[in-house]
């Protein structure tokens, strides 16, 4: 075996091929897991992924993946890549979670979480796409449980 | 001065409408119910119209639909401003049914902005022409009737939607374009149009004659300005010569408009119509041109070029400029991937023109056609453990599962291990009511300094604080541990449990105490978790003197060891301190999973201290060393404290951390204290509250008559600030953890 580099085909569901540094893709554990198993032929289809996401995606992995890139380059990157419309940035929490990619999980969440902050729940049921299954009396004894919490 | 204020003199009533055209019109709804005058008022059109001269309030709106809905429309609109500023979760969501729009449909479902104008937003949907009109401010919608359509299949649309000063009313024009055979039985196609009016308030859709000079429209819609719509329109389909044809909605009569002068430039590129500053705009490439006066082709005048640059070498297809704010700053619409871009085009600086009249609200692109997945539910308690308590509190009315998952105690260790906001807390009493518990917390952060009056204050009623007691009610904290504060009090030895963020308090039973003098009884407790049970634990160390015989005067020190398990009822007694050495201080440390005290064989330390470390789940004790002073005055009293994490240790004026617990030779030398202090007054002993990440730390130095000095030090640049609060604080972190039921 060489050292040279190793390179997959990674195939999104609107049947985009993306050839990539095997260095690279690995930081999907799911990509790594596939990889170790030795159950990648030439080509790993990504059923949950589509092309716009997965350029994101790699856009992503490969500005990690730098080398000498200063921490704090790499915070200005962050701040700028989770600065997407939401349906972008729900497609990338989708993306992150079925590549298992803890670190880019971890930062798409937190923005998720920046953006609910101070809403009311009857907004984050609407962004949640939940249904309210309270009755309005049961909303009302969990409100009093904690009136303090919403002043 | 009179202190009585007088009231204001009535206002005349015809200056009511030009004060109050200046409020946002959700306020101006408010105020319909302040009285009848002002009800009418705000309803009737004059007012309205006054109010849309002056207003200056725009939005951005986007169009979309519900997936497996189709009849259903998701609006969004957010502030114009809010873009500059790259906030774009502050918007307003609306939804709502088409009536009209019954029955199964083809997928072509699209919905798009007609156009904007006076507020009021045009929406059309493409396959049955259905036209909705929507004023945002108000929240309100109207369906137009639906027009007839030819029975052809290669149809188009395109539509105009504007205000006729002439009626003073509003109308919307579709122009339906399609091919037909020329005669029957011939393969000859030939282009044809039907355009029809409404005005509104009719039922009807007029036709009139067709669409001139044997050119078509080319996009989904015309753009509104100076009383007409105007359109690019071309001979065939997809042609590159253009024209535009402009609509009179008051005469009903069409007129052809004349393009700028491109100047040799390549105008093979799609061309884009809009309106900015109240002038028709033309996109030409990658010049945006305005016509200053209506109907004028030496007006034309190009605004600025896009540069080359802001496509990122991408293929573009067309542009579209949204808006051009004050300080030209322009939105655009890169539509090769509907992308929204904000260009500060300084070449317009030279050519700003004065703002007239605005309209109230801008209509925006459409790119947000897809509806948002719903997220899975596993990913909620990654998304949800980064927020605070409080709001995760209202958060449990969301849904039963949300109610459940946020009360659960495994998300609560989730919350609390991602969780990183930290207060200072302050314990003290009411006078002349012992049983009450004044409790105050503060943010810590590194400008306490400077503003410290943002801090929340607690009471608390001690149930087991019966009866009258001796002065000594002195309260304090013995530590704190994921979250939640343990209390110590002097004289009976009450325990309470504390979690300020969920603002929950939790009474330990009292426990039994020797029979001995209160003069010759010492207290000394410990707080933490025991990671095998997955419990909290409370220790007390009771220390005290008493004669060895009953008949001698010989008085022999002795110890008792109490354990207090969290939900159990009783304190068990264990084996008694070790090593025979007592406990120093009023409270151990809890670090990895351990207690910590200093102790010593005298009541105060000397030379001889070392740490008397208790394991919180196998109940045992161990000794360990304290740093090799390297022959420092260690004359000064010692005190633990955990940083970072880690056991700390300050002696005279070094503070030590203890890196690996348990590992000697991992004593670092964090800091020497080497700020100047007031010569006049006696410095007993240092602690170090809290080390911020730039090595700034919160210090409490105590000073001889039980004065305190609390300051924020750096003790990399040796910068001091000193904070105005009193007491000795307890820092703890905030988290959902409450083991108590």
């Amino acid at each position: 075996m060489s050292s040279s580099t190793k390179f997959l085909t990674l195939k999104t569901n609107d049947k985009e091929e993306f050839v990539l540094d095997e260095a690279i893709a690995i930081r999907s554990q799911t990509i790594k897991n596939m990889v170790e198993d030795d159950c990648v032929s030439n080509v790993i289809p990504l059923p949950n992924v589509d092309s716009k996401t997965m350029i994101k995606v790699i856009e992503y992995w490969k500005k990690h993946s730098e080398e000498g890139i200063s921490k704090d380059k790499l915070m200005d990157f962050d701040k700028a890549f989770v600065k997407v419309d939401q349906s972008i940035l729900y497609a990338l929490i989708l993306a992150a979670n079925f590549l298992n990619d803890a670190e880019m999980l971890d930062m798409i969440c937190q923005e998720v979480a920046n953006r609910i902050k101070g809403k009311t729940p009857e907004e984050i049921r609407k962004e949640f796409n939940i249904e309210n299954d309270f009755t309005p009396e049961e909303e009302e004894e969990i409100r009093n449980e904690n009136v303090w919490a919403f002043e | 001065m009179a202190s009585s204020r007088e009231a204001p003199p009535n206002l005349p009533f015809d200056l009511i409408p030009d004060i109050l055209s200046r409020l946002q019109v959700k306020f101006l709804l408010q105020l319909r119910c302040v009285c009848k005058s002002w009800k009418s008022l705000i309803s009737d059109p004059k007012f309205a119209k006054k109010h849309l001269r002056l207003s200056t309030m725009r939005s951005l709106h986007f169009v979309g639909y519900k997936q497996h809905s189709l009849g259903k429309y998701v609006l969004k609109s957010y502030p114009l401003h809010s873009i500059l500023k790259n906030i774009n979760t502050n918007f307003t969501q609306f939804e709502y049914f088409a009536n009209n729009f019954d029955g199964d449909y083809l997928a072509d479902s699209f919905r798009y902005f007609i156009d904007s104008c006076d507020g009021i937003l045009c929406i059309g949907g493409s396959y049955k022409g259905l036209v909705i009109l929507w004023n945002p401010s108000l929240r309100k919608f109207k369906e137009l009737p639906l027009f007839e359509k030819p029975k052809v299949t290669h149809l188009r649309m395109s539509f105009g939607f504007g205000y006729d000063s002439f009626k003073e009313n509003y109308k919307v024009i579709v122009v339906l374009h399609y091919l037909i055979r020329d005669s029957t039985g011939s393969d000859n196609w030939v282009h044809k149009s039907e355009v029809k009016v409404h005005t509104l308030g009719s039922n009807i859709w007029k036709n009139i004659h067709e669409f001139p000079f044997g050119v078509f429209p080319v996009a989904r819609s015309g753009k509104f300005v100076s009383g007409t719509i105007n359109w690019l329109a071309s001979r065939q389909f997809h042609p590159c010569t253009r024209s535009i044809v402009s609509f009179d909605l008051a005469k009903e009569s069409y007129q052809k408009i004349s393009p700028p002068s491109y100047g040799g430039v390549d105008v093979c590129n799609m061309l884009t119509l809009g309106v900015l500053r109240d002038c028709l705009c033309l996109i030409c490439g990658d010049d945006v041109w305005v016509m200053k006066e209506y109907g004028k082709k030496e007006s034309w005048n190009k605004l600025f070029t896009i540069p080359y640059m802001l496509y990122r070498g991408r293929y573009s297809i067309y542009t579209k400029v949204i808006y051009v704010f004050e300080d030209d700053q322009v939105p655009l619409k890169d539509l090769s991937d509907s992308a929204l871009i904000l260009y500060n085009s300084k070449m317009m600086a030279s050519s700003r023109e004065s703002r007239q009249t605005l309209k109230l609200l801008s209509s925006g692109p459409s790119f947000h056609s897809q509806p948002l997945p719903t997220l899975p539910f596993d990913l909620i308690p990654d998304i949800l453990s980064r927020l605070q308590v409080k709001f995760l509190l209202q958060l449990r009315c969301v849904c039963k599962s949300w109610k459940s998952l946020i009360s659960d105690p495994k998300f609560a260790k989730k919350h609390l291990s991602v969780s990183t906001i930290r207060r200072l807390h302050f314990v003290n009493y009411e006078e002349g009511s012992l049983r009450e518990y004044v409790l105050k917390s503060y943010p810590l952060h590194s400008n306490l300094a400077s503003t410290n009056t943002n801090f929340t204050r607690f009471e608390y009623f001690a149930n087991n604080f019966d009866g009258d007691y001796p002065r000594d009610s002195i309260r304090y904290f013995i530590d704190s541990c994921n979250g939640i504060l343990c209390i110590g009090g002097g004289y009976k030895g009450l325990v309470i449990l504390w979690n300020p963020s969920l603002r929950k308090f939790k009474e330990l039973p009292v426990f039994e105490k020797p029979k001995v003098s209160t003069d010759h009884l010492r207290k000394t407790f410990g707080f933490g978790s025991d990671s095998l049970t997955d419990n909290y634990k409370v220790i007390v160390v009771l220390d005290y003197f008493i004669h060895d015989r009953t008949d001698s005067d010989n008085l022999v020190r002795k110890s008792e060891v109490k354990v207090h398990t969290l939900g159990s009822n009783i304190w068990r007694n264990i084996q008694e301190f070790p090593f025979g050495v007592f406990p120093f201080g009023r409270s151990g440390k809890f670090v990895s999973g351990t207690i910590n005290w200093l102790a010593s064989r005298k009541f105060y330390p000397g030379c001889n201290h070392f740490i008397v470390s208790f394991d919180l789940a196998k109940e045992s004790y161990q000794k360990l060393s304290p740093p090799s002073y390297g022959g420092a005055n260690v004359g000064k009293m010692p005190t633990l404290g955990v940083l970072k994490d880690c056991l700390c240790l300050t002696c005279g004026d070094d503070v030590w951390v203890m890196k690996q617990y348990g590992k000697k030779e991992s004593w670092t030398k964090l800091f020497t204290i080497a700020y100047e202090r007031d010569p006049n007054r006696f410095y007993m002993y240092a602690k170090v509250i809290y080390v911020f990440e730039d090595d700034e730390v919160v210090m409490l130095h105590i000073l001889g008559a039980l004065g305190l000095n609390l300051i924020l030090y750096n003790y990399k640049n040796g910068t001091l600030k000193s904070i105005n609060l009193k007491n000795n604080p307890e820092v703890c972190i905030e988290s959902l953890i409450w083991p108590c039921s």
